[in-house]
């Protein structure tokens, strides 16, 4: 195995997964001398009854929860960190739970920056400010739709993004009664970008002996559990398993660079408003076709992880990589027609595409050119590699 | 914004899962006390466990599941027999004669060599409904354990034998490590012995 | 001079890419299908666009259509439509203009013109009978909407111009027409991509007589009676103009406040229409030909200057929470100029002062302060420093600098000044508004708010009210005649005067369709009818004239639904759901999902608020 030249590893976030892991929460806390923490949720989660499952987990301990904020749809804004936050000051709370995923989890993050440094506004951060101190514990309880930056670096508010290696969460909680997936869908989302996260990690030059650890178990977990959870989304092994592998995938896609699948689909999400789920199966395929008709050198531990050792085995050392990359198309594939399959099928005007095209090959900081990404966007919006 | 659309929440109680695990601590108090006079095996155990010893069991977190108030007003000696149910802890220690004895649930005033404690109560109705067995809860961070480690083994070992000694096969089989085959344990003794310690739980 | 009877159905489409123009004729069944006006312009480009083409490329068209009334006297007919696909939504968007142009055309024997493609130079447009030729430009481009016009006018009766907004493309610039714009979804911008300055035709070249003539006398007369009995056509609107809704709006606590946040100010009558008619001693200044005659001018500051509409005043007052009528009219005049929509600019500066308190953006906006407000609106005509983002409308703003929660929009077109928390049909009459957040697709706040004949609260059968108006409004912007004679037409017949309006308030609660199907509309139909030189047929022609709105809404629909547009898009910003207001004894927020569910069965559209293939097939709409 070679030695990378140079690398940097960091993954924080301590992550209890499994039965009753809920009721661990407590005693985290207290690991963390706080007794009030505030928990952040959204309204669907508050609607499938999830918060109330929550609340009994807390039933004989001396936590009391602050307030359980459940104001979060999907967006995360500056005005509903300022109100979520002048609730953690009333009630004089010391830490934050954010149940639920994606936008929630933003919002958590926010609040915990607003109460932290003690301001009212994420100005100086937007203008390169860097979060320079350790901030109030804050644990997250996945639950349903993930966008895959839970367990990350990354804050994403108000569409502008903040990366701090004290926005790590300090503690991940994955209970079964909370994971299961509200639709095949959202199930069928969350997996696809966690493949697409893990998928950068592993295809990345930057990425190392490290980020491979990590992301080799969040394809495995994917190749087994996501066909099982997109058809039965309410299972529980299923849903622990891709639960961990987002995770996983995003503990890896946190140490490297972002791909060319991920900033073309957060640019698509951020203008159209659909969720980067449906965007990045369309265009994982895309970058896969891509990839191949380039011959790009990937490492072969795409392969492995997705088959397994025995296929790896048996598959001479040239063609692991190739066929690595068949295996994920495959995997991705193997959705049907649960997510829509080209950009024409989700009536994107084709117009916007070059500006897409442009601002991702922007933020890739020239490691794909202007180019690169509009192929790869004619491709996604036939529709043809999938 | 109106803050009171948010209300603070105070933790519940499970009063039912209470009232079992603290039945169940004081029974299988009782049964360790009596299994350390009855059986051989776990009477060598003992015998390694130095003098003064004191071991608690107690479920996390100690605040939330304060000394009954009333506790104070009964007569000291209905306290100190450990009948009353007060708490969800368990202290059982070697006395001066060397026996191995359980010594109520009030803390105050002991010294604890060996803490063990679980995390929630949740994680401790998991081991005491036998869902996971006490070494797999210790293995997923149930409990944690505090003080002089090596006696926590021994500790472990005592347990699982009055388990033995207490349940029928079926349920004990969930809860230790490994179920003593009959070489091990001559079916003549574990009958003869669970007996015993049921006797003695309930008489002495 | 030659006398056209009914309507000529001319219609001008120029090429300026290729420098061409040539004449089509409008067939016999779109005319009775769409009507004309907005009906007929939607239909053309339906059979002319592509989906999916870029509103600002070559590729996208621009039409103006001009309804069959127009030059045949029937009060408030000076009105003409233009559709096209707006840069601001990227969907379909019409808007409906008052000047002078729409006469000039017609009068120059045009139904309407249909411009596509980019001309290579900046030109404008002349028009008479003949055709079209293109003029160099080079002088009056870069000059503000009065200059400009002032110089096209000489060459002919009416002219339309855009601004320095137009040519700078910003996303909300409008097209001017003497003093009345084509206000809303870029207009402006579309012209200003096709280097088109400014359009003017020639007029007075025929004359239009409607086929039935004693027919459309009679009918005439009847209109002409109801909208001088109307209250608010010969009253108030006619006195103080459209912002006489100030003081009603703040008493029904649906006057947005401080970008939306609040319901009522107690300064606002400060800047109401009655204020203002006094303090500026206003006389009026209207569309031709008009009865109601709402356009007002007065001596402001020892200038003779416009008197601000209603939504001017509101988004670029109170919900600035500025409460001076001369800066309001001054921004007002600048807007003008500029030639940029009042509601999206208010509507992009209310958001910019929220994002600055919430440090979103740098500027020197502030609520309630009128510092910078001139230089920003001047700013994002020219597109300099943060103007060249905000000229991109609220809605991308928000989603490079954030804020989207509180950028007021839908589909990204801004919310006029009428807050849905306290009239919840309007609440989802913005939603599904086919242009955006449009105020002119149901008016329902006035059957809500202002004349209390159906309960604000309540959400049973608004949904049927929505369709019901939405369907009404799009005929009658068809025909095409003013939308202020729908009080005249709604309100005066007998059989609704003479009701009490509590009474009337308990039936559109509970038998709606009922309540609204008695409504007697015959009024227009029997207009176009008299006109086109059909034979009117008492209820028949009326429900077929119903029909025919609800065909022009569906088509405007099912076009951008292959845009993209979808469920998700028919919503509300998230303050008008999720956010209370203090105003409120309990606070309130538009209950909009159980009414959307509604309104789609009824409308005949999917789940995911796409049109049926039945529904286009009963319409007579080609799927394409």
């Amino acid at each position: 195995m070679l030695i990378p030249d140079y690398y940097q590893f960091l993954i924080h976030p301590k992550i209890i997964s499994g039965k009753c892991s809920l009721e661990n929460i407590p005693s985290e806390l207290n690991g963390y001398d706080a007794q009030k923490p505030l928990v952040i949720t959204g309204k669907n989660i508050m609607e499938r009854g999830l918060v109330k499952k929550f609340i009994k987990a807390f039933y004989d301990s001396t936590v009391t929860l602050g307030g359980i904020f459940d104001e979060v749809r999907d967006y995360a804004g500056i005005s509903l960190a300022r109100d979520a936050a002048f609730l953690y000051k009333e009630r004089g709370c010391d830490s934050i739970i954010a149940l639920g995923n994606g936008t929630v989890v933003d919002l958590a993050k926010a609040v915990n920056v607003l109460v932290s440094e003690k301001i009212d506004n994420l100005s100086a951060y937007h203008e390169g400010a860097s979060i320079s101190r350790q901030l109030k514990p804050l644990i997250i309880v996945p639950a349903c739709r993930s966008n895959g930056m839970e367990a990350t670096n990354v804050m994403t508010i108000d569409n502008r993004r903040i990366t701090a290696d004290f926005l790590y969460p300090d503690v991940i909680v994955i209970d079964p009664r909370m994971t299961p997936g509200c639709c095949p869908e959202c199930v069928a989302e969350s997996g696809v970008i966690a493949l697409t996260h893990a998928f950068a990690a592993l295809t990345d030059e930057a990425h190392n002996p490290m980020t491979a650890a990590v992301a080799h178990p969040a394809l495995s977990y994917l190749s087994e559990y996501l066909p099982k959870g997109v058809t039965r989304p309410k299972n529980k092994d299923a849903s622990i398993a891709l639960a961990n592998a987002s995770v996983l995938a995003a503990s890896a896609y946190s140490n490297t660079r972002p791909g060319m699948a991920d900033l073309l689909a957060e640019e698509l999400s951020i203008i159209t408003g659909i969720s980067v789920g449906k965007y990045m199966r369309i265009l994982l395929p895309s970058l896969i076709a891509d990839m191949q008709k380039k011959k790009i050198k990937i490492s072969d531990e795409l392969f492995l992880s997705l088959v397994g050792m025995e296929a790896y085995a048996a598959t001479p050392v040239q063609e692991r990589p190739q066929k690595g990359l068949d295996a994920a198309m495959k995997l991705i594939n193997s959705l049907k027609g649960l997510l829509p399959k080209s950009l024409e099928q989700l009536k994107i005007q084709k117009y916007k595409l070059a500006e897409v095209a442009r601002v991702a090959a922007e933020r890739s900081a020239e490691r794909f050119t202007d180019a690169d990404c509009r192929t790869v966007l004619e491709q996604a919006w036939e529709g043809s590699a999938v | 914004m109106n803050i009171n659309k948010y209300p603070e929440i105070q933790p519940g109680k499970k009063l039912i899962k209470r009232i079992y695990v603290a039945v169940f601590m004081w029974f299988f108090a009782r049964a360790i006390q009596a299994a350390a006079k009855v059986d051989e095996e776990v009477k060598k155990e003992v015998e390694t466990i130095p003098a003064n010893f004191t071991l608690r069991l107690i479920v996390n977190p100690e605040k939330a599941f304060p000394l009954f108030f009333y506790a104070k007003m009964l007569p000291r000696f209905i306290v100190d027999k450990g009948i009353l149910l007060y708490g969800l802890q368990m202290i059982m220690g070697k006395d001066k004669k060397g026996k191995f004895r359980y010594q109520g649930s009030d803390p105050r005033g002991k010294k604890i060599n060996l803490s063990m404690a679980f995390t929630s109560l949740e994680a401790a109705m998991m081991v005491f409904t036998f869902r996971e067995s006490l070494c797999t809860g210790y293995a997923h961070s149930r409990f944690v354990v505090e003080g002089d480690l090596p006696f926590a083994q021994s500790i472990m070992r005592i347990m699982d034998l009055t388990a033995v000694f207490l349940l029928p096969k079926i349920v004990a089989k969930l809860v230790v490590k490994r179920y003593p085959k009959w070489s091990e344990m001559s079916p003549l003794r574990k009958y003869l012995n669970r007996v015993l310690v049921y006797l003695r739980m309930f008489t002495v | 001079m030659q006398e056209i009877k009914g309507t000529n159905d001319r219609i001008l489409e120029i090429d300026l890419s290729a420098k061409k123009f040539r004449v089509t004729k409008i067939g016999k069944k779109d005319r009775n299908m769409y009507l004309g006006g907005k009906g007929l312009a939607l239909k053309l480009l339906y059979d002319r666009m592509e989906p999916g083409v870029d509103p600002l490329g070559e590729k996208n068209m621009i039409a103006f259509m001009m309804g069959v009334l127009m030059g045949t006297g029937a009060p408030c007919s000076g009105r003409f439509e233009a559709a096209t696909k707006s840069p601001l939504t990227g969907i379909m968007s019409t808007a409906s203009c008052g000047g002078p142009f729409g006469m000039a055309l017609k009068t120059s024997g045009w139904d309407g013109i249909i411009i596509s493609g980019k001309a290579k130079v900046p030109v404008y447009l002349y028009i008479d009978s003949k055709g079209v030729q293109l003029k160099p430009a080079k002088a009056i481009w870069g000059k503000d909407t009065g200059a400009a016009e002032a110089v096209l006018s000489k060459e002919g009766v009416g002219a339309l111009v855009i601004g320095p907004a137009g040519e700078n493309l910003v996303r909300f610039a409008n097209i001017r027409s003497g003093h009345r714009f084509l206000g809303r979804g870029g207009m402006g911008a579309v012209l200003g991509s096709k280097n088109i300055k400014g359009i003017v035709a020639k007029g007075g070249e025929v004359k239009i007589v409607p086929a039935k003539k004693k027919k459309f006398d009679r009918s005439n007369k009847r209109f002409f009676k109801y909208i001088n009995q109307n209250s608010i056509t010969s009253g108030s609107y006619r006195y103080y103009g459209t912002n006489a809704n100030t003081n009603l709006s703040n008493a029904a606590g649906i006057l947005p406040v401080r970008n939306f946040t609040g319901g009522s100010h107690g300064e606002a009558h400060k800047i109401s229409g009655e204020t203002m008619a006094e303090r500026f001693k206003t006389t009026w200044d209207t569309c031709k030909p008009c009865i109601i005659m709402c356009g007002h001018k007065g001596m402001i500051e020892g200038k003779e200057r416009h008197i601000p509409e209603y939504e001017t005043v509101g988004l670029l007052g109170h919900n600035l929470e500025i409460f001076d009528p001369v800066v309001i009219s001054e921004w007002n005049d600048i807007c003008a100029g500029m030639g940029m929509d009042t509601i999206s600019s208010g509507g992009t500066l209310a958001w910019a002062m929220e994002a600055t308190e919430k440090g979103l953006v740098k500027t020197n906006l502030k609520f309630g302060s009128t510092d910078g407000i001139s230089e920003m609106l001047r700013n994002i005509a020219y597109r300099k420093g943060i103007g060249k983002d905000l000229a991109l409308g609220s809605k991308a703003a928000s989603k490079k600098y954030g804020g989207e929660d509180f950028a007021m929009h839908v589909k990204g077109m801004e919310l006029p000044a009428y807050d849905p928390r306290g009239c919840f049909g309007h609440g989802l009459s913005y939603a599904t508004a086919n242009r955006g957040a449009c105020h002119l697709s149901t008016s329902l706040f006035v059957l809500e708010a202002y004349l209390g004949m159906a309960d604000p609260y309540a959400m049973r059968w608004k949904h049927y009210m929505v369709k019901f108006m939405e369907n009404a409004y799009a005929a009658m912007n068809s025909l095409h005649i003013c939308q202020f004679t729908a009080f005249a037409v709604f309100l005066e017949p007998p059989l609704i005067k003479l009701t009490p309006n509590f009474i009337i308030k308990i039936l559109n609660q509970n038998l709606a369709p009922l309540a609204l199907n008695l409504m007697d509309v015959s009024l227009w139909p029997e207009l176009w009818h008299a006109t086109v030189g059909k034979t009117y047929i008492p209820f028949v022609s009326m429900l077929k004239f119903r029909k025919a709105g609800e065909r022009v809404h569906v088509l405007e629909r099912y076009m951008n639904t292959r845009e993209g547009i979808s469920k998700k898009d028919d919503t509300l910003p998230l303050r008008l759901l999720t956010e209370g207001r203090k105003c409120d004894s309990k606070e309130r927020s538009v209950p909009l999902e159980k009414m959307l569910k509604k309104y789609y069965r009824l409308r005949g559209y999917d789940s995911n608020g796409i049109p049926k293939k039945r529904t286009l097939k009963r319409l007579g709409i080609e799927i394409k």
